[in-house]
């Protein structure tokens, strides 16, 4: 018995010398973490946007890496949920060279991290929908303590309804009624609806809910079209795109439907079918890269990301996708400039103006940690399997 | 029979207590300490959980609602009406009673899976409640800026001190238990858990005793709320789905129903298992099914009793053949 | 519209999702009646149900009505080998331990199927178009409506034939009525049970089959369906077959005319909500007798 304990110790020493034993390589990597909802409610928009990470680093590890120095991305995983979201946090900053995070998915898990983000001091380019990561305060009695180590690719969701209601304007439709899904990223959208639509002149004539994961939505849209609206709005990821869309066809409702800005996604069509056709949102442009005027300056970049993630994950990107890359490419820039330091690459991003991104061009600024404006939302309209740009 | 339960138990706290306090000395990570205050505040809730499940024999599974309602009561009031802290825990542990109490009433007369669905419907509307509700929770956005713990100048803010402040409850609520249940409430939950009929008609009013269980296992679930809401200091709705309601339930059935050590192996085992089979990827979610199934089938008795129980048979086995050979 | 045209269309829609919670909970029902407990897992043949259609019909491009019968076949396999693997071997026979076990095993299908199928959405094609029909009264559907109604009617009838009529059918009642009384006149427990988890993994995979076109089907599209098919089959008094068709419809009727005439936010709170009242009131759901007391 003596023996066998003996030999478990001295093996168990022989396993953590050869682990801890540095590596012999000349340059160590560069850790960065990437957290994402792999797994949970959100899955399916964090895998994707793991994929946008890891093509992103794929690439500039190709070209030989920053400085000769290869990255290496140390993975998360917030199961979609708020306290696993935090106990993933604290993993990956167990190594204490990770330099940079990127992601998480959902703004209640980014809500949950944003707190020890600030605490740990490690710039943070998050991928989620909610502007109220951005937007409130870190202490409520002082309303100047914004984050600042905390940043996020999306575009604000304010912006993206008010390019919806200003399409609305300028083609007549005044009257609309309002769907959401009944959790954060809808309830966001009714917020911003209530501020937008009156600034273009549109009024909310109803406003409905469904849970995320209701299987009919008739009664709402029943309830809407009573008031006769000339004109719907449906804010929400996931199967309900798809179920709204046929609901609508089968209750015989004329009003044009518009959805939100992560609908521009091979999903929707997987979710609506048919019922799709002539649906419009506002999205990143990644989504109609070659229709693009080639006196855009993102044409090129969308072009050629978008043929590089075909050809690795053969199939096409969503927008969700270029949330992902740009968080990715921009984090990477940061370190080029600033070297793996943390509070220098905090700086650096901060200090990116004019990137040209997937989702839009970014000028980042202490004031805005998005960057983004409404200048790089496109209207598109799906037709036939596909995208149309609008304007 | 009595007084050696009770050295055994002397035994264990004592140790209990030694692990708490020197066990910081060895760990250094923050990640250690964040999975231990996690084990922390689910071993809270599931030891109430036990006293309901394992000594009273009912099933609850809504428990995330109460677990919830210590949170946003302590959140709530801190943040938004500027009570002190420990006043705020201890409102929100008196109402979160006040609740179970009137939801138990009705519900605890229900008997098998239908006090299975009831209190799956309770936590769903209050799972619902909390994020529609906005002007008081935050709604589905979360309740941001929730202060931390202090006592005098002494203020919980990091892993370790919470370390401290989570276990000192662990160890005092486990106490409790273990006094409770060698009263004599104790012994009549031990008898309704037998047969409900049968302590009946001893004379143990046991519709009475099952609700104040209830109510007890509710305020224990209160208290981890609001010690998670001022460690974290964010709180949303979806952390208290009735995921979390299933989750502790199986912490319960994994330890050991009616073990109250049980209960912090099962707390500890199954966090740890969640987290620590993060190294097999996306996969992880099947490894942890897997294992819930194989300890269900092999060891329902709990991880615990099952063990010693295996252990035991060997030693009795042993002891059979050296006395063959004798 | 004028409002007795959308009372008609709440009615209409809460019924056909009320078909869809009677399917379901007629599953959770024939379970319980042949083991006492609840199975978790049925979340999961939903979920499975309606992946297999998918990726007959839309990945192998195999005839529709093949396919629909190959995934119940499918579903009901694994239901059999959930049976004959761990709940048969459980060394527990203690019900709580058995429902843990079955929601173990809903993690294990969850997990696997995230891993063969991913975690997008995806749609099936509708089993004869996507023609709105108009019915007297103002209300619309769609000719899945149709199929879901007709289904759950077939389904219900056979049910009853089955368990009125068949040998099989008197044995699985005799075994629900008292295990041990059923293996004393010689019916084969185990063989009931095993035919049972068989049966309601068809049953689950038919609601994962027919509600897909409509709803789109995924990994985890089960949980929530699975949630509310136990709700109903507690409604309706567990156990009870006419009570899982009766629980189906008040419950699907209560989340349609809740979010039509009430408020759309709570509609799941409200029907939640009366569900507790209808058990506060009737501590056996609508339909149930309750179960006897053992001593």
């Amino acid at each position: 018995m003596k023996k066998k304990c003996f030999m478990v110790v001295v093996v168990a020493l022989a396993v953590s010398f050869l682990m801890g034993a540095p590596f012999c390589y000349s340059a160590e990597p560069i850790k960065i973490a990437g957290i994402f909802a792999l797994t949970g409610r959100a899955a399916h928009i964090g895998t994707s946007q793991r994929d946008a990470v890891i093509l992103a680093i794929d690439d500039v590890n190709q070209k030989g890496g920053i400085n000769g120095r290869m990255l290496e991305m140390v993975m998360g995983d917030t199961e979609s949920n708020p306290t696993k979201a935090v106990m993933a946090l604290k993993k990956v900053l167990e190594s204490q060279d990770v330099v940079a995070i990127i992601g998480p998915t959902l703004t209640g898990t980014a809500m949950a991290m944003r707190g020890f983000i600030e605490k740990e001091k490690i710039p943070t380019f998050m991928h989620s929908g909610g502007d109220v990561i951005l937007k409130a305060p870190l202490d409520k009695k002082d309303p100047n303590s914004m984050p600042k180590w905390t940043f996020k690719s999306p575009y604000k969701a304010a912006d993206a309804m008010g390019k919806i209601c200003q399409y609305m304007s300028k083609h007549g439709i005044k009257n609309i009624g309002f769907l959401y899904s009944n959790e954060g990223f809808g309830k966001d959208g009714l917020r911003n609806v209530m501020v937008q639509a009156p600034k273009y002149g549109v009024t909310v004539a109803a406003q409905e809910a469904f849970q995320p994961r209701d299987i009919d939505i008739t009664a709402q849209l029943t309830r809407i079209n009573a008031k006769n609206v000339d004109g719907i709005i449906a804010w929400t990821v996931g199967p309900a795109m798809g179920i709204i869309a046929k609901n609508i066809k089968q209750l015989g409702i004329k009003a044009p439907l518009f959805e939100c800005h992560g609908a521009g996604d091979p999903i929707f069509w997987k979710v609506a079918g048919e019922a799709g056709e002539g649906v419009m949102m506002p999205s990143t442009k990644i989504v109609v890269g070659d229709q693009l005027p080639d006196t855009d300056v993102q044409k090129k970049k969308i072009i050629d990301y978008v043929k590089a993630y075909n050809e690795k994950f053969k199939h096409e990107p969503g927008t969700m996708v270029a949330y992902g890359a740009d968080a990715a490419f921009i984090v990477i820039e940061a370190i080029k400039k600033a070297g793996p330091d943390r509070a220098k690459i905090r700086d650096a991003i901060e200090n990116t103006k004019g990137y040209v991104g997937m989702s839009g061009i970014y000028n980042i600024s202490p004031q805005d940690h998005n960057g983004l404006s409404m200048k790089d939302i496109v209207m598109i309209k799906a037709t036939k399997g596909s995208w149309k740009l609008l304007e | 029979m009595n007084t050696l339960l009770k050295q055994k138990d002397i035994l264990g706290f004592g140790a209990l207590a030694v692990i708490i306090i020197i066990l910081p000395l060895f760990v250094e990570s923050k990640y250690y300490f964040i999975v231990l205050n996690v084990i922390g505040l689910n071993t809270i809730v599931v030891v109430g959980l036990n006293l309901l499940i394992g000594f009273a024999g009912q099933i609850s599974l809504g428990h995330a609602a109460f677990y919830g309602l210590g949170s946003y009561f302590s959140g709530i009031l801190t943040v938004n009406y500027g009570f002190p802290l420990w006043p705020a825990m201890v409102v929100g542990m008196m109402a979160t009673g006040a609740v179970a109490y009137l939801i138990g009433y009705p519900s605890l007369k229900l008997r098998g899976h239908y006090l299975v669905m009831a209190t799956l419907g309770f936590g769903i509307i209050i799972n619902i409640l909390m994020g529609e509700l906005e002007q008081f929770t935050g709604g589905h956005d979360g309740l941001m800026g929730i202060p931390p713990l202090a006592i005098g100048g002494l203020i919980f803010d990091n892993d370790l001190k919470n370390f401290y402040l989570i276990w000192s409850f662990v160890f005092l609520c486990m106490l409790a238990a273990r006094n409770l249940l060698n009263s004599r409430v104790g012994r009549a939950l031990r008898a309704i858990s037998g047969s409900e009929v049968a302590a009946n008609s001893l004379g143990v009013n046991t519709a009475d005793y099952k609700v104040k269980v209830f109510v007890l296992s509710a305020m224990f679930a209160s208290i981890s709320g609001s010690l998670y809401a001022h460690y974290i200091t964010f709180i949303s709705p979806s952390s208290y789905d009735f995921h979390y309601s299933i989750q502790v339930v199986t912490m319960v059935i994994v330890g050991g129903m009616g073990s109250l050590w049980g209960s912090l192996l099962g707390a500890g085992v199954l966090t740890c298992i969640s987290e620590a089979l993060h190294v097999a990827k996306q996969y992880h979610i099947i490894a942890y099914g897997v294992f819930l199934c194989l300890v269900l089938v092999f060891l329902p008795e709990g991880i615990l009793m099952g063990i010693i129980n295996i252990f035991l048979k060997k030693k009795t086995q042993q002891n059979i053949i050296k006395a063959n050979r004798q | 519209m004028d409002f007795s045209q959308q009372i008609a269309q709440y009615i209409v829609t809460g019924l056909t999702i009320g078909a869809i919670y009677a399917i379901v909970a007629m599953g959770f029902n024939i379970i319980h009646n042949a083991t006492g407990i609840v199975n978790f897992a049925q979340c999961e043949f939903i979920s499975l149900g309606g992946m297999f259609m998918y990726s007959l019909v839309v990945l192998f491009k195999v005839n529709l009505i093949i396919s629909f019968f190959i995934s119940m076949a499918g579903v009901a396999l694994i239901g059999a080998l959930i049976e004959i693997g761990p709940i048969r071997h459980a060394r527990s026979k203690e019900i709580i331990v058995l429902i843990f076990l079955t929601i173990g095993l809903s993690e294990v299908l969850r997990g696997t199927a995230q891993e063969v199928w991913g975690t997008d959405n995806v749609g099936v094609p509708a089993f004869s178009g996507e023609n709105p029909i108009h019915l007297l009264g103002g209300a619309t559907i769609v000719p899945q409506h149709i199929w879901i109604f007709a289904i759950t009617v077939l389904v219900m009838l056979m049910l009853h034939y089955f368990f009125k009529k068949t040998l099989m059918g008197k044995a699985m009642r005799a075994t629900a009525v008292n295990r041990r009384a059923a293996a004393l006149v010689g019916i084969s427990v185990n063989r009931i049970t095993l035919f049972s988890f068989a049966f309601s993994g068809a049953l689950g995979a038919v609601a994962g089959i027919i509600i897909a076109p409509i709803s789109t089907t995924s990994y985890d599209t089960g949980i929530m369906l699975g949630l509310k098919g136990f709700a109903a089959a507690i409604l309706g008094g567990y156990g009870n077959f006419a009570g899982a068709i009766l629980g189906g419809v008040i419950l699907g009727l209560l989340e349609s005319l809740g979010a039509g005439l009430v408020s759309s936010q709570y509609k799941d709170a409200i029907a939640f909500f009366i569900l507790l009242l209808v058990l506060f009131l009737k501590p056996t759901g609508i339909m149930g007798y309750g179960e006897a007391e053992r001593v």
